[in-house]
């Protein structure tokens, strides 16, 4: 299991000093550096754990990683495109609102889902053929975003 | 931090009585609404303060049906998102609009908080 990448960005902190109600830059910029870093690009990856804290914060998250256009993570989300077995499956462990977002603990287990995945010993919930995960994890109301591809090679 | 500029508290007591009142950074204009310490954009702490108009229109707001505690009582109510004339945005508790008739878009002003459990009290203009 190899690390390919791990980036940090930060941005305002307060809702209200964001300059896009519907964007996380610091998502954007975390996630650019972190493919850029791997040598990957969004369509290499196979299975994500992203930090779904609310319903929306799943779908403005699938979007900045650029795993969706702007603008369709809602419709990617309804058609299943992040279901199992879909495009490109979103939190196989259920995500942080299905196991009450433990602060702290919610990014190891992020990152303990993506390793199972990518070890291919998730079970019922195996994304077939996963060979590299993503983990996006975030603080401090969007102010601070980490994002980390991890891999089989 | 040791003479502040506008400290949170005379922020928050100017906006009770219904008064905005701002800092701007000398060095490179930006505006901040609540006060901070450090200039978001060029990093410096050189403000100056100034007089906000207190209007402007709803970019956002959401219905509160679940409070958190000491406002249990108020529910359900309304917090928008204001973006003001001068372009900040700040959130506040729009009262006096039924909760279905709130558009984003719509035109709304500070008003003074006569109940005093919240602050920032935006009123339709």
């Amino acid at each position: 299991m190899w690390v390919l990448a791990s980036a940090a960005a930060s941005d305002h902190m307060l809702l209200h000093d964001k300059r896009d109600l519907s964007r996380v830059p610091a998502t954007e910029r975390a996630a650019a550096a972190a493919y850029r870093q791997a040598g990957k690009s969004p369509a290499d990856v196979d299975v994500v754990e992203l930090h779904d804290c609310f319903t929306i914060a799943e779908i403005v998250a699938t979007e900045g990683l650029g795993l969706f256009e702007p603008g369709t993570g809602g419709l990617a989300a309804e058609k299943g495109w992040t279901s199992l077995g879909g495009k490109v499956p979103v939190n196989p462990s259920g995500g942080l609102k299905a196991k009450g977002h433990p602060i702290g603990a919610t990014g190891a287990a992020q990152v303990a889902e993506i390793v199972t995945q990518v070890r291919g010993e998730a079970g019922p919930r195996q994304v077939g053929g996963a060979s590299t995960g993503l983990v996006h994890t975030l603080g401090g109301n969007t102010a601070t975003v980490l994002v980390s591809l991890l891999g089989r090679e | 931090m040791s003479d502040p500029t506008l400290t949170a508290g005379e922020f928050l007591e100017s906006a009770r009585r219904g008064t905005l009142t701002g800092i701007r950074c000398a060095r490179c204009g930006t505006l901040a609404v609540p006060p901070k310490e450090f200039c978001g954009t060029c990093h410096q702490r050189a403000w100056e303060r100034v007089p906000l108009s207190g209007e402007g229109r709803v970019t956002s707001f959401t219905v509160i049906r679940v409070a958190p505690r000491g406002h249990a009582a108020e529910v359900p109510y309304a917090i928008a998102h204001v973006t003001l004339t001068e372009g900040v945005a700040l959130l506040g508790r729009l009262i006096d609009v039924a909760l279905d008739r709130i558009t984003i878009g719509m035109p709304v002003h500070l008003t003074s908080s006569a109940s005093g459990r919240a602050a920032i009290v935006f009123r339709p203009a």
